[in-house]
């Protein structure tokens, strides 16, 4: 592959033009890397501004079997953007533009590079707003969240990513150009678009997203309830829903990572409490009115010590800075930090907690909760330190732990975070053989080379074919932080 | 030589197998079937459809038989596989807000069972004592409040389908957020059971609101335009809002020259009060003078009564288009149907979607033989102004002769070999779906 990069480069040159190829192991570097603990260096990174760039990129890899891995912002937290099989990285970052809002129709044509905060921020004026909001909302691009199907916080009413994309205009693993989904409703075929949302960038590249934008709520109210324990609070959130209301958001953070936020962000937080509560109500003033004092009562019932209301908001954004930045805190509490993505049904919270704290404490690493509780989706920051490799493989198994009893609890392994190259072998604690045989197929009709993010998504063995062959990879931690021990030195 | 590729069928345990006259309940368009086949258990599906598909037979899955009419009339129907007997909850949690329910399972009997528990799954089909989940899911069936609360595929948070060679696969879960591999069961809702058949569902539920208003009002000469303009800055979002022409019969309001409006609101009491009064200003403001009001359980009926014109058909003289577009359009097309319908003697009716951006129209002519030559030059027609619009239901001749699904999305290559890679042998539905897949 290095003997024929040159003239490969040559052709990556031609259609991208000198200022959208980067061959400088120095610029590499910067590619190595994700939101997740994974690495791997590419051969080339593009960066091409138009979907026909990027139609022929897609071509010329297809033809000389190169792999090219799509990347937004590199935000993603499971490995989905690091080019494992090393190839070519296609970097979207430079297709950014807004290119038409339609606030008659509710919607609104980007490029996949545009950061999702940018989207918000544009229709804000007009009194609209992107529902999805990941935590990382102001650096994650939208064709990102296309490919992770991401979520946030706000997702417990509002859905996620695909619930939010009318259509998509995408590259295809051969380079063809199509167009899926539709900005009228009901468009014939199999829903494209659904399946393409979260398909991790291993069937498609997308180059242009119509999406939904909504009406900005009338009235929103935000508040946080202080509890004794994640018990007490996960009991809490159960039976505000048992009520009949259903908060846009239900945000949990447990004692140690309440310490970490209150001296990251200063946001107010309440350090002693064992565990807070955001809840955030959005609908018409009297909706809101009517369930507000509901939810205050539900909460001191279930032994709530404090309940604050924001009263206005700049009292809102600052319940909401804390959240917001709580993975970027654990660097005051921890070197490193690897988190789980696990969901559950809600109702099963407090034992799946107890879990969680008991996996930790079987390894000797501490556990911070920061989770969407509505959603039932916990992320678990199993502290570490990523250069002792021994850490690392107690905190891998941790993770495990922590991922069997999400299956168990009758939940999934990966709510927002993806698969990527971190949990593909864990894949078979949720599907059958059966199942997995149905998405390789799927992924086979989709990109028959796995051409398109290798190594990605299916378990190895089933994900990546090269040279004909099935290849078994070296994915998880432990293996990763020895191979970051020896990228540390060779850089 | 087709007994012979049936009698695998036989000895499958868990299913029942119907032939001769008793099998001819089950109906596709104007064919009826020569044999059945009613599994008792996921396993029996999956093995009646790998037996089929072993053997060669074209098999069509059979839910409540309310929308067979949809799409090309099948290449060829050897089996029918009726879900009737997947039926029931399998789980639900009114505390999760999640449910988990077998394909046969009517709408009917899921709604009763949510409403039991303050809640709702707010997904219309027609005939909801017949219509079943699976059935729902397999056509993709958005109902009147889809503008608000989403199609199937956005309540759909897991599925579990039968394939062509006797797996059974799994997609998604019983949680409401989930990226684990690829999202297939929203690959399979629309799909029309060509790529494999769906035996038991999975959806987020959500609490039924309080207060629930459904308030129609007849639209005098002048008004519609107006009130047109006025439904877009109504403060509370309806779930539901059509202006409607025709139907006479059917709908339990009085309708005027420019036809009627309904409105259906959900929300807490107070809010849907002050929805209410915003409402009348707004159609005061249009000049409408009054409007019918139902409330509760009488606004759910009225809602129902709206749905079931989808499925809507006057016995072999009728035909149903769904056009999609933006709202103004969809009027203008809907009056310019009207005109050419009055050349061609036919009547017409029609619902549009004003939150969602769909016609309903349906034209029916005095006799079937009297459709066979007035239908052609409304086909045109729409193929020329909505070249996407799709044709509901139809006379079968009508149905093997037009473009049901409109025309071919660009991703069709992509689309038949994913149909490949799930049905090889071409064994579901097969020549009814888009490009006849």
């Amino acid at each position: 592959m290095i003997e024929q990069s040159a003239s490969f480069t040559q052709r990556l040159r031609a259609i991208v033009g000198d200022d959208g190829l980067l061959t400088d192991p120095q610029q590499l570097r910067l590619y190595m890397y994700d939101g997740s603990i994974e690495r791997a260096l590419p051969l080339a990174v593009v960066l091409p501004r138009t979907p026909e760039q990027v139609a022929a990129l897609v071509r010329l890899c297809h033809a000389e079997g190169v792999f090219l891995t799509p990347r937004g912002a590199g935000t993603g937290l499971s490995g989905g953007s690091i080019p494992l099989c090393g190839g070519v990285v296609l970097s979207l970052a430079r297709m950014k533009a807004i290119l038409s809002v339609d606030t008659e129709n509710q919607m609104a044509t980007v490029e996949p590079g545009l950061v999702n905060l940018d989207l918000t921020r544009h229709v804000s004026p007009k009194g609209f707003q992107y529902v999805p909001d990941p935590s990382s909302q102001g650096a994650c691009t939208i064709g990102g969240n296309v490919a992770e199907n991401s979520g946030g916080p706000h997702t417990l009413t509002g859905g996620v990513t695909t619930n939010h994309v009318l259509e998509l205009q995408l590259v295809l693993a051969d380079g063809t150009q199509v167009s899926v989904g539709s900005q009228a409703p009901d468009p014939p075929g199999p829903d494209l678009v659904g399946v393409v949302c979260g398909s991790e960038g291993t069937i498609a590249i997308v180059t242009r997203i119509v999406c939904r934008i909504v009406r900005k709520a009338e009235c929103v109210r935000t508040m946080l309830a202080a509890f004794d324990s994640c018990r007490a609070a996960s009991e809490a959130v159960s039976a505000v829903i048992a009520s009949g209301i259903v908060p846009t958001a239900m945000e949990m953070m447990d004692h140690p990572a309440l310490s970490a936020i209150e001296a990251f962000s200063h946001a107010g937080y309440p350090v002693d409490a064992g565990a807070v509560l955001l809840l955030e109500l959005e609908a018409l003033r009297e909706e809101v009115e009517d369930a507000a004092p509901r939810v205050v009562e539900i909460c001191r019932a279930g032994g709530a010590s404090e309940v604050r209301v924001a009263r206005n908001e700049e009292e809102r954004e600052a319940l909401w800075k804390g959240r917001k930045k709580a993975f970027g805190a654990m660097g005051r509490i921890g070197p490193s930090y690897y988190v789980q993505d696990g969901v559950i049904p809600r109702t099963r919270l407090p034992e799946v907690l107890d879990r969680v704290e008991e996996a930790a404490r079987k390894v000797g690493l501490r556990v911070a909760n920061v989770f969407h509780a509505g959603d039932g989706n916990l992320h678990p920051l199993i502290l570490f330190d990523d250069h002792d490799p021994d850490q690392a493989k107690r905190a891998i198994a941790a993770g495990e732990e922590i991922l069997r009893a999400c299956v168990e609890a009758g939940g999934s392994i990966t709510g927002e975070h993806g698969v990527g190259m971190e949990k593909r072998d864990y894949m078979g604690l949720q599907f059958s053989e059966a199942t997995l045989a149905a998405f390789t197929a799927f992924r086979d009709a989709c990109d028959p080379g796995h051409t398109l993010n290798p190594y990605k998504l299916l378990p190895s063995g089933l994900g990546c074919a090269e040279g004909g062959k099935r290849q078994k990879t070296l994915t998880q931690m432990q293996a990763l932080a020895e191979r970051n021990a020896a990228i540390g030195e060779a850089y | 030589m087709l007994a012979d590729a049936y009698a695998p069928l036989r000895e499958i345990p868990d299913l029942d197998v119907i032939d001769g006259s008793q099998a001819g309940v089950f109906r596709i368009g104007e064919q009826r079937a020569r044999l059945a086949v009613r599994p008792r258990t996921h396993a029996a599906a999956a093995a009646a459809l790998r037996a089929c598909a072993a053997a060669g037979l074209h098999v069509v899955p059979y839910g409540g038989g309310t929308a067979q009419t949809l799409g090309h009339p099948p290449f060829r129907i050897d089996v029918v596989l009726a879900l009737d007997l997947l039926r029931g909850i399998h789980a639900y949690d009114p505390h999760d807000l999640t449910l988990s329910v077998e394909a046969g399972t009517t709408l009917a009997e899921l709604a009763q069972t949510l409403a039991r528990a303050g809640q709702h799954l707010p997904l219309d089909g027609a005939q909801p004592a017949r219509a079943t989940v699976g059935g729902l899911l397999a056509t993709g069936h958005a109902g009147w409040r889809a503008g608000t609360y989403g199609r199937p595929r956005d309540l759909l948070i897991g599925l579990r389908t039968a394939l062509t060679d006797g797996s059974q696969a799994l997609s998604g879960g019983m949680v409401v957020k989930n990226v684990t591999g690829y999202d297939l069961g929203k690959l399979h809702a629309g799909a029309l059971g060509t790529l494999g058949v769906i035996l038991r569902a999975n959806f987020k539920v959500m609490p039924l609101a309080p207060a629930r208003r459904f308030v129609a009002a007849a639209l005098p000469e002048g008004t519609r335009a107006s009130v047109l303009t006025r439904i877009d800055t109504l403060i509370l979002r309806p779930s539901a809002a059509l202006v409607l022409r025709g139907w006479e019969g059917e709908l339990p309001w009085k309708s005027g020259d420019e036809g009627s409006i309904a409105v259906m609101l959900e929300g807490a009491a107070g809010e849907i009060d002050r929805a209410t009064r915003d409402l009348r200003s707004a159609l005061g403001a249009a000049g409408i003078p009054g409007a019918s009001i139902f409330d509760q359980a009488r606004a759910d009926d009225a809602l129902a009564q709206l749905n079931d014109l989808w499925g809507s058909e006057i016995g072999g003289r009728s035909a149903a288009y769904c056009l999609r577009d933006d709202t103004t359009r969809l009027i203008s097309w809907a009056a310019m149907l009207e005109r050419i319908a009055v050349t061609e003697q036919m009547a017409v009716d029609f619902a549009a979607d004003l939150l969602d951006g769909r016609l309903l129209v349906r034209l029916a002519a005095p006799t079937g033989h009297a459709l066979r030559s007035s239908l052609p030059s409304c086909e045109e027609f729409i193929r020329k102004e909505a070249p996407g619009a799709r044709l509901l239901h139809a006379p079968e001749w009508a149905r093997r002769e037009f473009p049901v699904w409109g025309g071919e999305p660009s991703a069709i290559a992509r689309m038949r070999e994913i149909k490949r890679a799930f049905d090889p042998a071409g064994t579901l539905n097969a020549g009814r779906y888009v490009g006849k897949i």
